[in-house]
């Protein structure tokens, strides 16, 4: 029943015309930014727009290749924006009724939602990718007439892809959970819109900053140990903060454990909701 | 709990804090009939049916459905039953074709010819990719019921099923509800639609303010609920000579030059008020129906 549960997820979530709108805004401004970058990086005098041209190329342009994808830009901010539209129609349209009155079970029900949910999010970063990849791909030809591919850092490509698509999950069961919380998309992405885009950079910046015990916390928030995992992964990023990030092992159990606890909550409160009509 | 019902509810409560929007309801749904739920709005009758399937937890009570019991914990069984509950569900941005193979995801014996099946048996054949959301009321109303039919229930609850219809509409479904109940498919139906309950239900439960205020065939309300016209020189007298008679449970009205008496026999009737010295000049059953035994019972003007 689970598997016939995930398909039908699956069918209703990629049937939904949003995400197909979503994925082509996606598509359109990583094709737009990275030819504009390439452009202005060509017209620049000197190593300024050498050093731009050398991000939009191979072998370091497939090292930042999900960038788009990422929690605190585009991709995250579409892929809240997809949940929290997606799980409050189940209300609206009162389709939470047609499933469970169906002998869905609701645990199955959920646990197939949180599966197609994070196939969501990995189609997000596969998309980021391929476009990314293609484009640069390009770019390379132009300026360096072959790809370079001996050059390529497989290894450090597929564990970025990795930390891309992990930090996306706490955002997206933060939605989740609170889409099931109040049963409306209005709140539960500006809420999460608002976190990504202004609380957690500015508390996660001025703490950092600032140091002291406001650091301690703010190094634990789903931002600080993203960005302990890409730190950790790329050593030429430039970090003003490296010496105060968690360490990978800490950083990806508490991925987890914000996940874990958000999808939690979630499911105890689906559990015992009422569908009244 | 018997296995000779398919669906069984046994003192069912809901209170939400303190408003009881059901109060001790017990239905008793046996195989192949067709069972009708009756009463005004807000008497709790969707809010029964939300127990019945699993959405609504019940403050206390119990239900088993074809012998297993049913929780929003445990609803496995709620496989066999095809729901249309209130306005009905379905995916507004998707056809009525896309909406059912969706809903066929859930049943491994669902193909491709039983949703064209479907499709055609409510109607709807030929509205090919329209999206739901340019759909009337009434074409809602009719993907609800192919919906509900999608997985050949055993046992089919609608709420409201035929709202929104034309009369043409209605009276298909009426011969559809009928001809599932012929091959042995139960069906519980809920409706203000007195007439059309008349027509298509076996039995009925009314309720009121919660509570079942009355169960049975629908033949037997129609004769408990009978009412005697007599016409006499004197209403006022008729009317106290008739109450002698009776044990407090008859239900007696001075309707102008006639007096309107329920709940006793008219040899009875005539036999007293000849005794009491007052001749009948006329003496006639009025004709009942579902809608005035629904009105008398839901609004709590009859007795007993």
């Amino acid at each position: 029943m689970l598997w016939r549960a995930i398909l039908l997820e699956k069918d209703k979530v990629y049937g939904r015309l949003i995400l197909w709108i979503e994925l082509a805004i996606l598509v359109a401004l990583i094709v737009l930014i990275d030819v504009l970058e390439f452009v202005v990086g060509q017209n620049l005098p000197g190593s300024a727009g050498a050093l731009l041209v050398d991000g939009l190329t191979w072998p370091r342009a497939l090292t930042t290749a999900t960038q788009f994808a990422g929690s605190h830009t585009i991709g995250g901010i579409l892929l809240v924006i997809v949940i929290g539209v997606i799980t409050s129609r189940e209300y609206s349209w009162r389709t939470f009724h047609l499933w469970l009155s169906r002998g869905v079970s609701r645990t199955l029900l959920l646990e197939a939602k949180c599966i197609v949910i994070f196939l969501l999010s990995l189609t997000i970063v596969v998309i980021s990718l391929i476009i990314s990849v293609i484009l640069t791909g390009i770019f390379t030809l132009i300026v360096h007439n072959n790809l370079q591919i001996d050059q390529v850092q497989w290894g450090t490509i597929i564990q970025n892809f990795l930390i891309t698509d992990y930090g996306l999950l706490p955002y997206a069961a933060l939605t989740f959970v609170l889409t099931i919380l109040s049963r409306s998309s209005i709140v539960s992405i500006s809420v999460v819109l608002v976190l990504i885009l202004l609380v957690e950079p500015v508390a996660y910046n001025v703490f950092m900053a600032w140091g002291g015990i406001g650091m301690q916390i703010v190094q634990y928030l789903p931002l600080g140990l993203e960005y302990a995992l890409n730190s950790a992964v790329n050593s030429s990023t430039p970090s003003v903060f490296l010496r105060n990030v968690p360490a990978p092992w800490l950083a990806v159990l508490g991925i987890a454990l914000y996940t874990l606890i958000f999808t939690g909550i979630a499911i105890w409160r689906f559990l015992y909701q009422e569908f009244t009509d | 709990m018997s296995a000779e019902f398919v669906l069984e509810a046994q003192h069912l409560r809901k209170y939400y804090h303190s408003v009881h929007a059901v109060e001790d309801i017990s239905l008793h749904i046996k195989p192949g009939e067709i069972f009708g739920f009756l009463g005004p709005n807000g008497a709790g009758k969707t809010t029964t049916i939300g127990m019945i399937l699993g959405l609504i937890k019940p403050t206390a009570g119990s239900i088993t459905v074809f012998g297993d019991t049913v929780t929003p914990f445990h609803n496995t069984v709620l496989r066999r039953v095809g729901t249309m509950m209130g306005a009905p569900s379905m995916l507004m941005g998707y056809s009525a074709r896309q909406n059912l193979r969706m809903l066929a995801r859930l049943y491994p014996q669902v193909n491709a010819e039983r949703i064209e099946y479907v499709l055609k048996l409510v109607g709807l054949k030929d509205v090919n990719n329209r999206p739901v959301k340019q759909f009337s009321t009434g074409m809602k109303q009719r993907l609800g019921l192919a919906l509900a039919l999608l997985g050949d229930p055993d046992l089919l609850i609608l709420d409201e099923p035929t709202n929104g219809m034309d009369p043409v509409g209605m009276h298909e479904i009426r011969l559809l509800l009928r001809d599932l109940a012929s091959q042995g498919k139960t069906v519980f139906i809920s409706s203000h639609l007195l007439h059309e309950m008349q027509l298509i239900c076996d039995r009925v439960a009314i309720v009121r303010q919660g509570t079942l205020v009355a169960e049975g065939s629908v033949v037997e309300l129609l004769a408990r609920e009978n009412t005697t016209r007599v016409k006499t020189a004197d209403p006022n007298r008729a009317a106290a000579l008739c109450k002698e008679i009776g044990n407090g449970s008859e239900n007696i009205r001075i309707n102008g030059v006639y007096v309107d008496i329920q709940g006793l026999v008219v040899e009875q009737i005539v036999e007293h008020l000849v005794q009491g010295g007052l001749t009948p000049t006329e003496v006639f059953p009025i004709q009942n129906n579902l809608e005035n035994v629904f009105l008398q019972l839901a609004q709590g003007t009859t007795k007993g």
